[in-house]
């Protein structure tokens, strides 16, 4: 949690909660527009909430914990790249010819943690829940280590995917580099998790019928879009190179 | 959501000031350390570095004043640990005692214990060990069968610990043994004591060599050796707890991901030239990685300066830093077409071997792999 100075922080709680809320139930995008979250990242001044930028971008987070079926991160990107070129604002929700590289990357990153974090909470349910061999799955040490590793992650993704929100009000070069160590990593954390949640969900979790699938399918998608693997390790593995021996651990401390 | 949040790492102007600070001074100190030496890691053993380190006000530096501490954050301390790693400053002579050991006098230690011995750690004048591994246990900490029996006032202490890394540079170890009851009561009746190894009779330390034929641990031996009574660190019976605590300050720090950052460096050198896609695309994914740890690392910091227990936190950073760090030499072998070779005069390649022997240390030393899994499981919840 970013800490505003005491009112900011409210505010970001409740549009937080005021999300969740939203989120929970099929939302149309007259409720999104309704609680203004496309123009979250907006200063006051330019009819958005003045927050933190990682308060805002917190909201896409949510959104893909709940796989909302509407682009918000990517429309509140996109107004913000608007708003900031003096531009108009979109009427209604992006589409992909509307986000800029940088800030769709940095949507895509926060959808993936949210969506990691239900692909944990899915499997550890299903681990205590289901039982073989006259107990829970979650008594036997190889799911208990399967779990520790799906864990740690979703926890580096989790983490990844603040760096790159932390990225958003830096300069383009800076952020450039962050969202893509964001990037590489969170793609790999994506191969790892999903593998080990199918493995220890067994053949429930590879039916249409059952939720699981909904997250590790939408999860394949989303790492590789506004730019993939390649695009991102090649931009991060060239400022390393160009940095050399001697730059690489300033370089590191900066990214 | 069960999903493990860690806190974020907190950047302030002093934060800033002390790594250009720190830098400058290991720029000056270790100009003529050769990549060979910095691959040491934190195994490089030199007092007088110690002793530069603490008279920077570098060591102890979160303690109170009053033990010879410096009352700063542990943000601040991560800077210093960090670059002094990042840096392969020789930090062995101090690294136990201000990681873990004067930490676990602050918190348990009795006032005489703290006054005697922690401004010598500060200064870093004071070398420590951690006597807790046996030959029957080792990831089993609370099968020890070390015992220190009350005799009037003194305890008679007799057993073996294994594998204690710096034991024969120590002037203290921190024993965990069984000061009442048998094995088979396991965490209970353990306890911790504070020995002096310069003046206890009946300590016999044996060197074990390690397969790159170093000798960096060894085999400390009690025999009826007599103790104080005061030597008793925290609450008798309560050692279990203690060493708990106490593994948490060994597995929070950036060590846990940084053992091979020489190889990483020199392959980016190595690398100089010769940019092809494949190794664009590795270093860029191996730097993603190194990124994402810091962050993470530093949120246990963040955790750690807030009173937070960050001990299933802490096993994640060693967990997945010990993959990352192990990673790095199967992946530079991908990209180099060389021959590991210590005796080498190319240093990348001698570095290279240095580092591809150490590795398999790196998921045992301080909880294995295995243990660490178990705690984090446990964290979420399982078992
Ligand atoms: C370089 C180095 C320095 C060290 N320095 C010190 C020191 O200064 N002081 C000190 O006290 N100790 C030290 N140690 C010892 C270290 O703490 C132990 O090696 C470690 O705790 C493991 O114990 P062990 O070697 O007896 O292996 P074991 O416990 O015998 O384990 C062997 C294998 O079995 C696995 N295993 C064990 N139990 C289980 C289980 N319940 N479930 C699943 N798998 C299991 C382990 O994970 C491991 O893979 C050092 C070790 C090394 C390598």
């Amino acid at each position: 949690m970013t800490t505003g100075i005491g009112g900011e922080m409210d505010e970001a709680m409740m549009l937080r909660d005021a999300a969740t809320r939203l989120f929970a139930g099929d939302c149309d995008w007259s409720d999104i527009e309704a609680m203004g979250l496309p123009l979250a990242l907006l200063g006051e001044d330019q009819g958005g909430f003045g927050l933190d930028p990682v308060d805002a971008l917190a909201i896409v987070r949510l959104a893909g914990a709940t796989l909302v079926p509407w682009p918000v991160g990517e429309t509140m990107v996109a107004n913000a790249a608007r708003a900031g070129a003096g531009q108009a604002l979109l009427d209604g929700p992006a589409t992909a010819d509307d986000v800029p590289m940088l800030g769709g990357a940095i949507a895509r990153s926060l959808l993936c943690a949210g969506a990691l974090g239900r692909v944990l909470d899915l499997t550890i349910e299903h681990v205590n829940s289901r039982e073989q061999f006259g107990r829970p799955l979650a008594k036997f040490q190889a799911v208990q280590h399967a779990l520790a590793q799906l864990a740690s992650e979703v926890a580096a993704a989790s983490a990844a995917a603040d760096h790159a929100a932390a990225a958003f009000a830096r300069p383009a070069d800076e952020a450039e580099i962050a969202v893509g160590v964001a990037r590489v990593r969170i793609g790999e954390a994506v191969g790892i998790a999903n593998g080990l949640a199918h493995q220890m969900h067994g053949a429930i979790g590879f039916t249409e019928e059952y939720q699981l699938h909904r997250y590790t399918t939408a999860l394949w998608r989303w790492r590789d879009e506004y730019g993939g693997h390649p695009y991102w390790a090649r931009k991060v593995g060239a400022a390393a190179l160009a940095a050399g021996s001697a730059g690489y651990w300033p370089l590191v401390t900066a990214a | 959501m069960s999903a493990l949040a860690f806190p974020a790492p907190v950047e302030t102007y002093a934060t800033l000031k002390l790594r250009a600070e720190v830098r400058a001074f290991l720029a000056e100190q270790l100009g003529a350390r050769t990549p060979m030496q910095r691959a040491d890691s934190w195994s490089g053993f030199d007092r007088a570095f110690s002793r530069a380190l603490g008279a920077r006000g570098w060591l102890g530096m979160t303690w109170p004043k009053r033990y010879g501490g410096h009352e700063r954050s542990a943000f601040e301390r991560y800077v210093v640990v960090e670059e002094t790693l990042a840096a392969g400053a020789p930090v062995a002579a101090h690294w136990i005692a201000d990681r873990q050991s004067g930490p676990t006098l602050l918190k348990y230690g009795t006032e005489a214990q703290r006054a005697a011995v922690l401004p010598g750690v500060a200064r870093g004048e004071t070398v420590f060990c951690i006597g807790m591994s046996e030959p029957g246990s080792g990831s089993d900490l609370a099968a020890t069968r070390t015992r220190a029996v009350r005799d009037g006032d003194h305890w008679r202490v007799t057993g073996t610990k294994l594998w204690t890394t710096g034991a024969h540079e120590a002037d203290y170890m921190i024993l965990f043994c069984r000061t009442s009851g048998t094995a088979a009561d396991r965490q209970a009746g353990t306890s911790q004591l504070l020995v002096d190894l310069r003046n206890t009779q009946g300590v016999t330390i044996r060197p074990i060599i390690d397969l790159d034929g170093k000798h960096h641990f060894n085999e400390v031996h009690f025999e009826d050796a007599i103790i104080p009574i005061d030597a008793l660190i925290g609450t008798e019976g309560e050692g279990w707890a203690q060493v708990m605590s106490e593994l948490a300050f060994e597995r929070s720090g950036p060590e846990r991901f940084l053992s091979s950052i020489q190889l990483l460096i020199d392959l980016i050198g190595a690398l100089q030239g010769a940019e092809d896609d494949a190794s664009l695309l590795a270093v860029g994914r191996l730097t993603s990685h190194l990124v994402v740890l810091r962050r993470l690392s530093r949120g246990v910091a963040a955790m750690l300066e807030a009173g937070d227990n960050p001990t299933v936190h802490a096993a994640i950073v060693k967990d997945l830093g010990a993959v990352f760090e192990q990673s790095i030499p199967e992946i530079a072998r991908t990209l180099v077409d060389i021959v590991p070779d210590a005796a080498s005069t190319r240093s990348f390649a001698a570095v290279l071997q240095k580092t591809m022997w150490n590795a398999p240390s790196w998921s045992l030393r301080g909880g294995t792999r295995e243990i660490l899994r178990g705690i984090i499981a446990r964290g979420l919840g399982l078992r």
